[in-house]
């Protein structure tokens, strides 16, 4: 299967191959470290007929919880971002004549830097914390776009970690590497 | 036809997924307690080990959330092979939570807090008096464990318990919420250090990489504070966990706990 694919994608020769995906992604998640509030998008992606293949980098920043952390005598701060660079194999195709979908596998690790520290005066301690957590995740993404022309088309995305290491269930996965909603637009040359 | 031979083995699937993860195997008891001590009822579960009633008296294991966590944690207690009993006390809801579990009043949460002190007076005047008057409970080897908030429940009845009787043996505090009312709870240890902590205390304390950092500051401090009183009375054992976020840490956190409580 893989092999056929390749060679799909390798001796294919459709009239725009190469695609540069730009936009805007994050979650309405509000985890423990933080509201999600991504910022980057990206994919250069070789497509073959309806499949695609491609590199992506997905980054976020995560804003802290308001209300729980303020609290008298206590300086707190924490910053935390995520860089999630991941192959991506996916099929795309058409529904009707301008709506395109897409259903792709992404695959890559997922780097978590967090900078934080804390000091507090009634107990008269201070702390730093600076960790990076790396995992590898495995998702699934859907997109739906508008196809304006062969060389634009805007389009919604929706990636979902499916399992990461280090967690036994999608929703423990979902702690580490959370879900997130995007939207791009689609240059293809 | 072809349909329904996929829905087949999707189930197929779903079934063995589901028989694969372990499941307690022993009996349950169930009921509900109602507390003078804190004007609530509480749904218990008891877990009991397989097998023939014991001719020996069984440690005990409280544990809070006891709705959420007390199956995984009867569970693991079987696979690791401890003989063990689990008690299970239902919080009964995120306000309860906030009720039972916390030292002082916080009034920017909005509701009742700080009761922590009728809950403690709950568990060894109404809970564990029953529960010994039930069963096979040893005294001995008494277990508390919870998580965030449970956890600062544990931690606050580990500080608060005096003398050379304790009501606990065994401590196990989940990514503790130490942060609560600007970490009270350092403040307690200090006053308290002199008077000392309980003997043969055993305290698992554990945190996650990818929780909120206010959790690993306090825990970090008062594992140190705790430690620096060089006392030989009190062992503690710390662990954090890589790749896991604040919710689930209990999961990881319990197993280890209780091969540090009970294990050889």
């Amino acid at each position: 299967m893989a092999p056929s694919l390749l060679l799909a994608l390798l001796v294919a020769a459709p009239a725009r191959p190469l695609h540069l995906v730009a936009g805007i992604n994050g979650a309405p998640l509000v985890n423990h470290l933080g509201a999600q509030v991504g910022v980057g998008y990206s994919i250069w992606a070789w497509s073959a007929g309806e499949f695609v293949l491609g590199a992506q980098l997905a980054a976020h920043f995560y804003l802290p919880n308001p209300g729980l952390k303020d609290q008298p005598g206590v300086l707190y701060s924490t910053r935390s971002v995520d860089l999630r660079p991941s192959l991506v194999l996916g099929h795309e195709f058409f529904v009707a004549q301008h709506l395109e979908l897409g259903v792709h596998l992404f695959f890559g690790p997922n780097f978590r830097f967090i900078d934080a520290s804390l000091k507090d005066s009634q107990n008269d301690f201070q702390a730093q914390y600076h960790h990076l957590a790396t995992t590898f995740e495995l998702g699934a993404m859907m997109t739906v776009g508008w196809r304006f022309t062969d060389a634009l088309c805007v389009e919604a995305m929706l990636a979902v970690p499916l399992a990461a290491t280090g967690s036994s269930s999608v929703m423990q996965a979902w702690l580490v590497a959370p879900p997130y909603l995007g939207a791009a637009v689609r240059l293809s040359f | 036809m072809r349909h329904s031979q996929a829905r087949l083995e999707r189930l197929l699937i779903v079934g063995l997924v589901t028989s694969c993860a372990p499941r307690f195997t022993g009996t349950t008891e169930r009921f509900d307690l109602a507390s003078a001590a804190v004007d609530a009822t509480y749904a218990i579960t008891v877990w009991l080990p397989r097998g023939p009633a014991s001719s020996v008296e069984r440690p005990v294991l409280f544990q809070l959330d006891g709705e959420s966590q007390a199956e995984s944690v009867a569970t693991s207690a079987e696979a690791l092979g401890f003989d063990i009993i689990v008690v299970g006390i239902a919080a009964g809801g995120p306000a309860n939570r906030f009720r039972d579990y916390t030292p002082s009043e916080d009034a920017r949460f909005g509701a009742a807090t700080g009761g922590a002190a009728a809950f403690s007076t709950f568990l060894s005047s109404e809970l564990i008096p029953r529960i010994e008057a039930d069963h096979r409970a040893s005294p001995q080897g008494r277990t508390l464990m919870g998580h965030s908030l449970g956890g600062l429940a544990v931690v606050t009845q580990l500080l608060a318990q005096r003398g050379s009787s304790p009501l606990f043996a065994n401590f196990g505090a989940a990514s503790p919420a130490l942060w609560w009312d600007s970490g009270a709870l350092l403040q307690v240890e200090q006053h308290g250090a002199a008077s000392g902590i309980a003997p043969r205390s055993k305290l698992f304390i554990s945190t996650a990489d990818v929780e909120s950092t206010d959790v690993v500051f306090y825990a970090n401090e008062l594992v140190a504070r705790l430690r620096s009183r060089a006392s030989r009375a009190l062992t503690v054992k710390t662990s954090m966990y890589a790749n896991t976020g604040h919710s689930q840490s209990w999961e990881k956190a319990y197993p280890d706990a209780l091969e540090f409580f009970y294990g050889p």
